[in-house]
């Protein structure tokens, strides 16, 4: 158990700001290796690649191979992408792993839509990317018709390995954006 | 005296003739009659699984344009006989939902692809397409790609559910939920925590497979059967052209049938990692998925060995399967044989005895004999069940008969039997592989390579090739095979269960009908009374036991 101190001593001191031409040698060899300067930009790049949190949401056989990525094989979890949201508000990439059905495509709308800025979405599987083998009266061809995707894998199912590096070249692009726009 | 002699002697006029082709018989009845006849068949004949009930459309302006075909079967002296029925366009025809319950989904499937009516029907509404939607997409002359500005449905979001008392609260779940397997939706009726009724939506993942099938030739649909069960592809595929073989009448070599058998097998045993895997996941044993993975990948590794794909191996070919075994092969299978049964030790030491895992299965989502029967459920929750049938046994197919195996069954027929029969499912199929590696001949893996598949590509091109087998190969590409006119229903023993194909031929090279009778929608369908009474917590255990995959639910 904690003990209770007054409030006063809790509170957090700063220490005096001293114009920078009055630093002595000796502060300035204390700091040194403490300070690290970027550009903001940067910084939050940095830390949103490495923590991308996917939303659990399988539609067909890619979502398999998506599990199996995730799996003990494969392990996502070495790119920092491992941690599978079940509520897309916690989400900040959206996997669509299958075939988007005309049925089914208002909720996968929806589900973009509950996601939080900045988010990002990779279309896996041909069927995701433009409709694949079903050519048909039931399927949207390609998720791009309703929203924008940033990465796409083909083949059917893409192997987990592409998921992987769909994941490395989402980093890539996520180091270059300009967080201005994304917040 | 057979079914049609006496069925003829019993209702005289309303049966009209009989046909047979490749062993099973058809017989036309009249529309009147219809429900009498099924009684009778039920309750005196002893036909009391309904295994299949779907729609044929003949043609636009055929004077009977549609049919509706029935496959019926008794389950002691494994007799089946297809029932066929033709209307004209806007007829309706009574339901035999009340006959076998079990017909309730396939008329709905019916009416939703066809438009055809269903006199008597307690909810005659669209199965898979939302409701918004216009068309009967089977119709020969409704296009494969329908309406092709359209991408919204409306009809999928919104919930449509009476309830059936005014004091319950709603939940819906799904189709976007971790536990429900893919994109399944289930409404659930509440009264505070326990459930009085349940209503699974399905249809979310209605890709078009039937139609799409139409439009192609006999060996281009075998990729798009892949895509059903998604967790076993080799099972479909081999349900897929074993109907394509009888509808030939060839026979492939006895090798080919064991790398077939051995594929299966496998797969079987994927699904079912899979499915304990998730299930467990669901139950909140989150270790038990690692495990089963990692014994799936091996799996993998397997399948990539011989048919160069992960999964969606499209591995089989019409009279044989694609190439030989590498030689690498066998010695892996044999490695996999010999560790497996430790494997599935290790998981049962994480379950089995496991206190939460008993309290959480034990008594859980039971389902009778009788009503798993009345419902056309099959695969390992029939078993389950307790009723001791398998299809590898009652009507052995691909060489099955050879193999000695055992069939568990449960004796409560909740979801722990369940679970101790897909356990004991997995040592059997072990129990085939290994006899198969033991056994496999030597031999050709085609028949008549170039008649019904693709010839050696040694034999197009390089210096080996020969005009022969130019010709054959021209012939594959433009056309495939051409079977005669007539029809024919293939089933296997799919992880899932009873996995069916029915495939009407008019003699050209594509076929004029294929109907998938999927075990994961049928099975589906027995979810409310699985769940009825318990509390919401035990929804994902239900389903999970069940096994459903999505793919095939909604084809
Ligand atoms: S791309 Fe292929 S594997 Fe992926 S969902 Fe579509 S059909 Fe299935």
């Amino acid at each position: 158990m904690g003990v209770r101190r007054p409030v006063e001593e809790v509170l957090i001191e700063f220490p005096e700001v001293k114009p920078v031409e009055e630093i002595t040698e000796e502060e300035l060899e204390a700091i040194s290796g403490n300070v690290l300067v970027t550009t903001l930009n940067k910084a939050v790049n940095w830390a949103r690649k490495w923590s991308i949190w996917p939303c659990t949401f399988g539609l067909a056989c890619c979502a398999i191979e998506m599990m199996a990525t995730a799996a003990s094989h494969y392990d996502m979890s070495r790119f920092g992408a491992e941690v599978f949201r079940a509520s897309p508000r916690q989400a900040d990439l959206m996997i669509v792993a299958g075939t988007v059905t005309k049925k089914m495509a208002p909720i996968v709308k929806k589900v973009y839509e509950q996601m939080p800025e900045p988010k990002w979405v990779i279309a896996m599987g041909t069927c995701a990317v433009g409709g694949g083998i079903y050519d048909s009266y039931a399927v949207v061809q390609g998720v791009d018709k309703f929203l924008p995707v940033d990465i796409y894998i083909p083949g059917c199912p893409p192997r987990p390995e592409a998921l992987l590096q769909a994941i490395l070249m989402l980093q890539k692009k996520i180091e270059r954006e300009g967080i201005k726009n994304k917040f | 005296m057979g079914i049609f002699e006496s069925l003829k002697a019993r209702f005289g006029e309303a049966i009209g003739d009989a046909r047979e082709f490749r062993g099973e018989e058809t017989i036309y009845v009249s529309k009147e009659y219809l429900k009498n006849i099924c009684l009778w068949l039920r309750d005196v004949k002893g036909f009391n699984f309904l295994v299949d009930l779907c729609g044929v459309d003949r043609g636009v302006g055929k004077t009977d344009r549609f049919e509706v075909v029935y496959l019926l079967r008794n389950m002691d002296t494994r007799e089946q006989v297809r029932l066929k029925v033709r209307i004209r366009d806007g007829e309706r025809v009574d339901t035999v939902s009340d006959v076998w319950p079990t017909a309730n989904w396939h008329e709905r499937e019916v009416y939703d692809m066809f438009g055809i009516e269903f006199e008597g029907h307690s909810n005659l509404e669209r199965l898979y397409l939302p409701d918004d939607y216009e068309g009967f997409p089977l119709r020969k002359d409704y296009p494969v790609r329908g309406d092709t500005n359209r991408i919204f449905y409306e009809g999928g979001a919104k919930t449509k559910y009476k309830p059936k008392r005014n004091d319950t609260t709603i939940l819906n779940m799904g189709p976007q939920h971790p536990s429900t397997h893919g994109v399944l939706r289930v409404i659930l009726e509440l009264e505070g925590e326990t459930i009085v009724d349940a209503c699974p939506i399905v249809g979310y993942l209605h890709r078009g497979t039937e139609k799409l099938a139409e439009q192609k030739t006999y060996f281009q649909v075998l990729p798009l059967t892949d895509r059903l069960d998604y967790l076993a592809p080799p099972s479909n595929n081999l349900a897929y052209i074993l109907a394509v073989e009888k509808l030939l009448g060839i026979e492939p070599p006895a090798r080919a049938k064991y790398i077939r058998v051995i594929m299966t097998e496998l797969a079987r045993i994927a699904s079912h990692l899979i499915w304990l895997g998730t299930h467990a996941m669901d139950i909140g044993a989150a270790t038990v998925f690692l495990y089963t993975f990692r014994e799936r990948e091996y799996i993998y590794e397997l399948w990539e060995m011989v048919a160069g794909a992960r999964f969606h191996q499209s591995y089989f070919r019409i009279g044989g399967v694609k190439e030989d075994l590498p030689e690498e092969f066998i010695p892996a299978l044999k490695k996999f044989v010999d560790t497996f049964p430790r494997k599935i030790d290790e998981y049962e030491g994480l379950l089995t005895n496991n206190k939460i895992w008993r309290v959480r299965t034990e008594g859980v989502a039971v389902l009778s004999k009788e009503d798993a029967i009345r419902y056309g459920v099959t695969g390992p929750i029939l078993r389950g069940s307790g009723v001791k049938w398998d299809l590898r046994k009652a009507y052995p197919y691909s060489g099955y008969e050879e193999f000695r195996f055992e069939i568990p069954v449960g004796e409560v027929g909740d979801t722990f039997s369940r679970y101790l029969v897909r356990l004991e499912e997995m040592r059997q199929s072990r129990e085939i592989l290994k006899q198969a590696v033991e056994k496999l001949p030597d031999g050709p893996i085609k028949f008549e390579p170039g008649k019904y598949s693709f010839p050696d590509p040694e034999e197009v091109k390089g210096s080996r090739a020969n005009i022969e087998a130019l010709i054959h190969q021209f012939k594959q590409v433009i056309e495939g095979v051409k079977p005669p006119v007539g029809e024919v229903y293939q089933a296997v023993e799919a992880p899932k269960g009873e996995l069916g194909f029915y495939i009407v031929s008019d003699g050209s090279e594509k076929p004029y009908r294929m109907r998938i009778r999927s075990p994961s929608l049928i099975n589906l369908q027995a979810l409310p009374l699985l769940v009825r009474g318990h509390k919401v917590a035990d929804v994902v255990t239900a389903i999970g036991s069940i096994d459903i995959v999505l793919g095939e639910v909604d084809k």
